[in-house]
């Protein structure tokens, strides 16, 4: 199955509720409300086990999820530069050395 | 009127004389209460509506709740007893943690944080928080939480978080909220009185609230203010100003978290006045002139508070209901 396919097929049962059930590859995830906080984390959970590929914190940007076509072409760019490669779904990031500020 | 930074400045007088009609009028005449509950938690959002309420009912009809937990920053209980002194109110202490304990809070928190960091340990020290990025002007929109825990020896380590374990340390920190709520509740049925809201706009309308937690109250009397014009208000009404010039924290987590860092993504003197041009539909364009940033910085910013919004509705919409069947009478 094509990437967008896949990618559709799992927004469209898990992350979009409209009662046509229609979603164009380039509507815009944040506009239709696809993405709400959760949605994000979803998305990106899907993407990593899906596709075999690990997302940095840095790349969850709308560039790269705010649509089919968006999320199609990212994961398309990280198979082409790395591979698919197996990999946890969360990653911690690098500890910080010293205490983070009292506010 | 013209897009400008002056946009938000209140009469103090004239909106706290305003506020206290209403609080007044709905509290006794629509509702028939005889007085206001308020949770006082030592930032400056309840300090206003302290104060507030003693204008409108006099001290004596206004009973001020503390309601701190083992999360809960000591100096929140210290300034809060500070406020409540200045305005002549006897405040309440009421501890929650055996409560929040009792319903499973810090269990299914921490159960939730362990999957991803094995080595949470609340007991022997560790603290936790979760944040947004802080990149709205420049990144924009996606809001997606990272967990981030302290260790005892001030190490911090942090994490993408996935949804589950993000829902279940929301719901399960909600219990505080919806914990407090109840106390409050107690308290005004037990006099006879009101329970009086301290959330602010901001809170409200972006959804910085918990559904019958913080947001489970009888009359909102700042919910219409943005957050800096609740400080504009707390120094007209003389609140100390060891409360006003505390960064607005969201004292829910152990580890210490402000409120822009979990939530907003802006400082607040930012935030408002965009928020303001959206509201009024300013052009980009023109909002950032006015504030010296960039339209794509101004795009994020309105990107991000029309997406919160749209995400938190169900948090403000009361039960919906199922529409009666239509019943037809014989003649």
């Amino acid at each position: 199955m094509k990437i967008e396919n896949q990618i559709k097929e799992f927004v469209l049962k898990n992350l979009y509720f409209a009662e046509d059930n229609v979603l164009d590859d380039d509507a815009s995830f944040l506009e239709t409300g696809v993405v709400d906080s959760t949605g994000v984390m979803e998305l990106v959970a899907f993407v990593e086990k899906e596709f075999g590929v690990t997302v940095e914190p840095q790349e969850i940007v709308v560039e790269n999820f705010d649509s089919i076509n968006q999320v199609a072409r990212f994961v398309s760019r990280k198979r082409a530069v790395h591979g698919p490669a197996v990999s946890p779904v969360m990653t911690p990031l690098v500890a910080a050395p010293s205490a983070v500020a009292e506010h | 009127m013209k897009f400008n930074k002056q946009v938000l400045a209140l009469d103090p007088a004239g909106e706290t004389a305003r506020i206290v009609q209403s609080l007044r009028r709905n509290v006794m005449n629509v509702l028939h209460r005889r007085g206001a509950v308020v949770g006082i938690s030592g930032g400056v959002d309840s300090a206003v509506v302290l104060a507030l309420c003693v204008r409108t009912f006099g001290p004596d009809k206004v009973v001020a709740i503390m309601m701190p937990d083992k999360d809960s920053d000591p100096e929140s209980e210290k300034l809060a007893r500070q406020l409540a002194r200045q305005f002549g109110v006897e405040p309440v202490l009421e501890e929650v943690t055996a409560a929040l304990a009792g319903f499973g809070c810090y269990r299914r928190r921490d159960e939730a944080i362990r999957r991803i960091f094995p080595e949470y340990d609340a007991a022997s020290g560790y603290k936790a928080k979760i944040v947004l990025p802080q990149n709205l002007l420049d990144a924009g929109g996606l809001n997606f939480f990272s967990l981030t825990i302290v260790a005892p020896d001030g190490e911090a380590r942090t994490a993408t978080l996935p949804a589950k374990e993000y829902l279940q340390i929301v719901a399960a920190s909600n219990f505080k909220q919806r914990t407090r709520m109840a106390t409050l509740y107690y308290h005004a049925e037990l006099n006879n009185f009101a329970v009086i809201g301290t959330a602010n706009k901001n809170e409200h309308d972006q959804g910085f609230i918990v559904k019958y937690g913080d947001a489970g109250v009888d009359i909102k009397p700042i919910g219409h203010l943005y957050k800096t014009q609740v400080y504009q208000l707390a120094a007209y009404l003389k609140v100390p100003a060891a409360i006003r010039q505390r960064p607005p924290t969201s004292d829910t987590y152990s580890a210490a978290c402000t409120q822009e860092e979990f939530f907003f993504r802006l400082p607040f003197e930012v935030m408002d006045l965009l928020w303001f041009a959206q509201e009024h539909e300013v052009p980009e364009a023109e909002a950032a002139r006015v504030m010296g940033l960039t339209e794509a910085q101004v795009g994020h910013a309105y990107q991000d508070f029309s997406s919160k919004a749209r995400t938190t509705n169900y948090l403000r919409l009361p039960p919906l209901e199922i529409p009666e069947r239509p019943v037809s009478v014989p003649a």
